[in-house]
């Protein structure tokens, strides 16, 4: 790796650092609003489940954003695609973690505050059999297999986001609306076949089978948005955002 | 400082600088603005002060002080005016009979214009 | 140390921007590159710098094509036209990160150029006016120090006093730390002076290439009665002509002859009324 990608790094894990940063004040501060404002109610059970849903949608988003910006800085700064690129992802991958953690410390926080809400995070609810299952009765152990589940499946939306913004990056026009009409289809059209189709099902069911199952989808999945990413911006016009 | 067209800036520039040797602005000994104060005063390319100011240095008017810049040589101040006198023939002398002669003026006339001249212009 | 620039074309759709390029930079000089607007002066520089590819042909700095190779890229700098710094960025931030990516550069510099044009360092760069928008990339651009700095129109938007200043720390920068110059621009009457090499881009393609001395040299004027300038003008290479009147000013390419006939006279041409010249040639043709 050689020293430009390396200055990549450090500069994306700065960027990404900052606004993971405010996410996550915000989130601590939603977290102790649910303590204080919701009272614990024996008769109706209120259940929170997957606190990493806000995360989700935040690091799809930073792939959005992210992919322009760290490409258009490296630009001005002589950085090649490929080194931005590579720094983008190692720093993705940290600040990613470090996401995944807060996300677990956050559920647990939130059980142990209030008792009202009973959280579960997605990996549990998922895969440890009972979705009723409060919180403190999770492992240690699970806990971790938690985040690396949580960490791998934001690395893919990341990727997911990049792509999303590359594809708009470069059709123009006309084919910006072909290319949403066509996500949607896309979407809908593998829903239903993952619903509907003896293929589908089976590889739902296989990915429930196991935690290790899924994370192996999301590895690909990664890799997948990622390669067509690359493809896409290799010989991209790294033009400004427009204004100034 | 206002460059004309018709001659290459760094002959121009060399002319400025002989002119001022010629009139004391440039003592001898003294110390002549460094090529980045004329590149950047004049908004010129330093190769083109360069140039000018090496027309003076081959000539031997300029020396070059190690370190410090560049430095007018005494008895340039002497050789200059002999150049310029050997040329003032040519450069004055020529054009003023070809004109007066245009002007249908006599030798004695131009004679007596030359006096008035040396009386009345300081 | 030098750039080549080998065949390059770059299509945008239908448009052929740039038509088969071949130039080479050398290092510790200051390059005019000129042309009109739409002539394919910027995107020449963003091919150099890898921000866009060539439909067909390379770059190469030292020997080596500047694709992907972070080591060509790092010695470039490019001060382009638009901004490439995210929304939310401070000036003070952007140094801070030009700082990390470039060894060379001078923060003590940049800060007191920035002073100089009177720049804020705590504003976000998107919140800055068009003038001082360029005017934070110039600042980058003179406190970065690699071995070659790209101007793509520097003094767009900028009022007399600051287009006077740029040139002036430019110079001052050059002469004391030689360094490989290419200013872009339309303002020719500006740049003509510091400009030791020029290159005159019309329509994608290179017009003229050359020192401007020389370029200079190679073309005069003649002017005169109408019917005498024609009997010189005969069989030499004209570029432009200009007739006001009974009186003809004819631009030719080469040098004049030692005496001319009666009630003509001849001129030399600064370098816009060169290219003025020029850019007429090219629409006749």
């Amino acid at each position: 790796m050689n020293s430009r990608t390396k200055l990549a790094f450090r500069y994306e894990l700065k960027s990404l650092a900052l606004g993971a940063g405010v996410f996550i004040a915000i989130m601590l501060v939603i977290t102790l609003m649910f303590a204080f404002l919701l009272p614990p109610d024996d008769e109706h059970g209120v259940s929170y489940n997957g606190g990493i849903f806000p995360f989700l949608i935040c690091v799809f988003v930073f792939g959005v954003v992210e992919l322009r910006a760290s490409l258009r800085v490296g630009a001005q700064f002589g950085v090649s695609r490929r080194s931005s690129f590579m720094g983008s992802m190692g720093a993705v991958v940290l600040i990613v973690l470090g996401l995944a953690i807060v996300s677990e410390i956050l559920s647990l926080l939130q059980a142990v505050m209030n008792g009202g809400v009973h959280v579960v995070e997605l990996y549990h609810c998922l895969y440890l059999g009972n979705p009723m299952l409060p919180i403190s009765d999770v492992s240690f152990s699970q806990h971790l297999v938690s985040i690396v589940f949580n960490t791998l499946l934001m690395i893919a939306l990341y990727c997911f986001g990049a792509f999303f913004s590359a594809m708009f990056w470069r059709l123009h026009g006309f084919f910006i609306a072909v290319g949403a009409v066509g996500i949607v289809v896309v979407v809908n059209l593998v829903s239903y076949l993952l619903a509907v189709t003896s293929l589908g099902t089976a590889l739902v069911d296989w990915t429930l089978a196991a935690p290790v199952n899924a994370m192996v989808l999301f590895v690909i999945g990664a890799v997948f948005w990622l390669g067509i990413t690359w493809l896409i911006v290799r010989r991209a016009n790294i033009r400004a955002a427009g204004k100034n | 400082m206002k460059f004309s067209d018709d001659r290459p800036i760094f002959v121009q520039l060399a002319e400025q600088l002989k002119d001022g040797i010629i009139s004391g602005a440039f003592p001898e000994e003294g110390q002549i603005p460094s090529i980045t104060e004329y590149a950047a005063n004049y908004k010129i390319n330093p190769a083109t002060a360069l140039k000018g100011i090496n027309i003076l240095v081959d000539a031997g008017l300029l020396y070059k002080k190690r370190g410090v810049g560049m430095f007018v040589a005494s008895g340039a101040r002497e050789v200059l005016l002999a150049e310029r006198r050997e040329r003032f023939y040519q450069d004055f002398i020529e054009r003023v009979v070809r004109e007066a002669k245009q002007l249908g003026l006599t030798s004695a006339q131009l004679q007596e214009m030359l006096e008035r001249g040396f009386e009345n212009v300081d | 140390m030098s750039i080549e620039i080998k065949n390059v074309t770059r299509r945008f759709g239908d448009t052929l921007a740039l038509d088969n390029i071949s130039l080479e930079l050398g290092e510790n000089k200051i390059y005019g590159l000129l042309g009109n607007n739409g002539a394919g002066k910027s995107t020449l520089l963003n091919i150099i710098t890898d921000r866009l590819p060539a439909s067909s042909g390379s770059v190469l700095l030292d020997g080596a094509n500047v694709c992907g190779n972070d080591a060509a890229l790092g010695k470039m700098f490019l001060v382009g036209e638009a901004n490439m710094f995210p929304d939310d960025m401070r000036v003070k931030s952007a140094l801070n990160a030009a700082a990390m990516f470039y060894p060379g550069f001078d923060r003590a510099y940049a800060e007191h150029v920035a002073a100089q044009f009177g720049l804020p360092l705590k504003k976000k760069i998107t919140a800055l006016s068009t003038g001082y928008g360029s005017i934070f990339r110039l600042v980058l651009g003179l406190s970065v120090n690699t071995q070659w700095v790209f101007f793509d129109e520097p003094v767009l938007g900028l009022d007399a006093q600051h287009r006077d200043l740029f040139y002036r720390l430019l110079l001052e920068k050059y002469a004391s730390d030689p360094c490989s110059v290419v200013v872009s621009t339309h303002l020719i009457a500006e740049i003509a002076n510091l400009i030791e090499e020029t290159v005159i881009i019309g329509n994608g393609r290179i017009l003229q290439q050359g020192a401007t001395e020389d370029l200079l040299a190679a073309a005069y004027t003649v002017s005169g009665p109408a019917a005498a300038v024609e009997a010189y003008a005969s069989g030499r290479e004209r570029i432009s002509e200009n007739l006001l009147g009974g009186l003809k000013t004819v631009c030719l390419r080469g040098t004049p002859d030692d005496s001319l006939p009666e009630g003509l006279e001849v001129g030399k041409l600064n370098l816009q009324d060169y290219f003025i010249n020029l850019m007429e040639e090219e629409i006749r043709k």
